[in-house]
């Protein structure tokens, strides 16, 4: 390759030099001449020789032309060719024009390297591809800041994040993009120890967040801190999780409490002497059985949720007429009817057949016949009706009862969620019907949906899908 | 000179990032003061309470900085503009953030007690001021008159909802005399919240002030 542009350079030189040496014989000539001959000599010098000199100069010149002109094409070839390579459409069609072997050396050296630079891009390119998808995939949000604290690079999980769009945030300055003081100070602090952080951060805009943040120092390998990847974790709904259960812990032990206090409180007046009247341990005792029979339902329904939760109940699916159910569990439930003088209605087919566990059918009917009951008003009117459509079953029961507002509806099914905790406790629920109800529905991959309007009543309505 | 030039540049931007990191706590303690209402939760109260000095401390650190450039660099037209609006943007934003005081005191009033009305109105007041507080930052930050223009109709929005709110408590208290005290605690956190988003109009006018020069009232 050098050998070759070598060569060229002295060809080009050699024109160069004859050239000028050329024209400076003329001159020399015609100076000498001048000098001694008369004008009619120089004249006929002039016609005789000056021709010879000036088609001397042209030839050289024309000579040179071509010289040049092959070689002024392959640099044009050349150049062309590295254009195409910048403009990634390398095809290697170089060795064509070349003609004697310089050329060819050099075209050849030039295919080789624009076909090296194309693997190269290749590979960068595969590898930016592969990088772009990871980043844009990666559920965490990313953010990396350089020395000079501006961010160079975000995905898209951040935007979601942060709730700016990443032209807003790349080029900034971080605490311009973030606007939070401590995901800020705590970069500046990972900039300042070069050693890693994890906190918990707190988002306020555009919703409130609970991100858990990683603060890691890149650094170069002369150990200087180039800049800061940030890492962010939405761990919201985990928290939001972790408060459930905590509740639920909290619930159930207040709710097995409380029976359990006046059984204690009772018995060990019974034990302090009150035993000795009869009368008031008769009363006694009455309340304690009633205070069991409580903490055992509880129990009882906790055990019958757990169960269904872990998802080990097996379906006895059976087909049964439901208006037979319907008025064998109104016998069940007759003591209570009569306690709320309520009146109950069914609107149903009375061939109309359902294929589902009969044991959980009727749980779930019993649970929301009783919550019917027991939050209507004495007198009032409760329907229960079913229809069928072509894929599923609906059975509603709607009552007219003191209803229940918006905010509390989205939570009647959680464990032990009240609407108003003193008057469910008075009438004897254990706070876990509603949470039994859903879980047996969905068992049956049956949906349940509640609507109601305070002071209007309320209408919980299940689905359930026909076997195939 | 260029050199000189490039000291005072990197100040301003020093001034601006004080001021930000004053916004991100203004906005913390907004937020958390309207949450420890809603959940009556004291300690989240207290820690608005407690968040203020650091806010208050930020105020006099912005105002000692712009005295210092103002007094070192003697600037003229927009750089003046900037450190002026500075001073003012951090005084919107330090009331702001006594007025997030003002509602966690509320809370600590009425710690103990049920709340007369679940708190629905009360905390989507507080969404705009929030969303109002971004985009007049967003705004100051890039000197866009046009997303500060856009707090006027969002300000008018706060103060249709601070008159329902307090007609909705008035009512509330003529039916249950019971419940006048905290009824009367709550239409104060309407009328601070009411006061936060003039605040942050304020801040709009401030950036007007700061890209052209004149003045413009935004809220009226």
């Amino acid at each position: 390759m050098k050998n070759g542009v070598n060569r060229y350079r002295r060809r080009i030189t050699l024109i160069f030099v004859l050239l000028i040496l050329s024209i400076l014989f003329t001159f020399y000539a015609y100076l000498k001449f001048d000098l001694k001959l008369e004008q009619s000599l120089i004249n006929l010098f002039l016609v005789k020789y000056i021709w010879i000199f000036v088609l001397v100069i042209i030839s050289f010149v024309i000579l040179g032309n071509i010289l040049m002109s092959k070689t002024l094409h392959l640099f044009h070839e050349i150049s062309r060719t590295i254009q195409k390579i910048l403009n990634r459409s390398v095809t290697s069609n170089l060795l064509q024009s070349a003609k004697d072997s310089d050329d060819i050396n050099i075209a050849g050296a030039m295919n080789k390297l624009a076909e090296h630079i194309e693997k190269q891009l290749q590979i960068i390119e595969h590898n930016e591809t592969r990088l772009h998808g990871v980043l844009e995939n990666m559920s965490n949000g990313l953010l990396l800041v350089e020395k000079d604290r501006k961010i160079v690079l975000v995905n898209r999980a951040i935007e979601e994040l942060l709730g700016y769009a990443t032209n807003d945030l790349v080029g900034k300055r971080h605490i311009e993009a973030t606007r939070h003081s401590e995901m800020s100070d705590t970069i500046e602090e990972c900039f300042r120890t070069r050693g890693k952080i994890e906190k918990e951060l707190i988002l306020y805009y555009p919703r409130e967040k609970i991100l858990l943040a990683n603060f890691a120092p890149m650094k170069s390998e002369t150990n200087e801190i180039l800049g800061v990847v940030v890492i962010l974790n939405d761990i919201t709904d985990f928290r939001k999780l972790e408060k459930i259960r905590r509740d639920f812990v909290a619930n159930v032990s207040h709710e097995l409490k409380t029976p359990l206090t006046s059984i204690k409180g009772f018995a060990e007046t019974l034990l302090d002497g009150a035993y000795e009247d009869n009368e008031t341990s008769l009363y006694f005792l009455n309340i304690i059985n009633t205070e069991s029979d409580r903490l055992l339902k509880i129990v009882k329904d906790l055990l019958d949720l757990s169960k269904i939760e872990s998802n080990n109940i097996t379906l006895n699916k059976e087909p049964f007429l439901l208006k037979n159910l319907v008025k064998l569990l109104l016998i069940t439930l007759e003591k209570q009817i009569t306690i709320h003088q309520v009146n109950i209605q069914m609107e149903m087919d009375d061939e109309l057949m359902i294929v589902a566990d009969k044991s959980h059918i009727s749980q779930i009917l019993i649970n929301l016949m009783n919550n019917a009951i027991s939050y209507t008003p004495i007198n009032s009117d409760i329907v229960i009706s079913a229809r069928t459509s072509h894929n599923f079953y609906e059975i509603s029961v709607k009552d007219n009862g003191i209803g229940i507002n918006k905010e509390n509806l989205d939570r009647i099914f959680e464990r032990f969620y009240r609407v108003d905790k003193a008057r469910t406790r008075e009438k004897g629920g254990t706070g876990l019907g509603l949470a039994i109800v859903k879980h047996l529905v969905e068992a049956h991959r049956g949906n349940i949906y509640v609507d109601s309007e305070i002071g209007k009543g309320t209408v919980f309505t299940i689905q359930l899908p026909k076997e195939k | 000179m260029l050199n000189n030039r490039h000291t005072f540049d990197s100040q301003l931007q020093e001034l601006k990032e004080k001021l930000l990191k004053m916004s991100g706590l203004t906005e913390k303690s907004l937020h958390d003061s309207v949450e420890s209402l809603k959940l009556l939760n004291v300690e989240k109260a207290e820690q608005v309470i407690e968040l203020d000095n650091d806010v208050d401390q930020l105020e006099i650190e912005i105002d000692e900085y712009a005295v210092k450039l103002i007094a070192t660099q003697q600037p003229v037209a927009k750089d003046l503009r900037k450190i002026l609006t500075a001073i003012k943007i951090s005084s919107d934003l330090e009331r702001i953030a006594d007025l997030s005081v003002n509602i966690a005191r509320v809370t600590r009033r009425i710690q103990g007690q049920k709340l007369v009305k679940p708190l629905i109105d009360i905390p989507k007041m507080t969404e705009v001021s929030q969303k109002m507080l971004r985009i007049s930052i967003d705004s100051y930050i890039n000197e866009d008159i046009s997303l500060a223009k856009q707090l006027e109709s969002m300000d008018d929005i706060i103060d249709h909802t601070y008159k329902e709110i307090l007609n909705e408590l008035i009512e509330i208290m003529r039916q249950d005399k019971e419940a006048i005290n905290q009824s009367q605690q709550l239409a104060f956190v309407a009328r601070y919240l009411e006061r936060v988003a003039d605040h942050i109009t304020n801040i709009g006018e401030s950036v007007i002030y700061l890209v052209t020069g004149e003045r413009k009232e935004l809220n009226d």
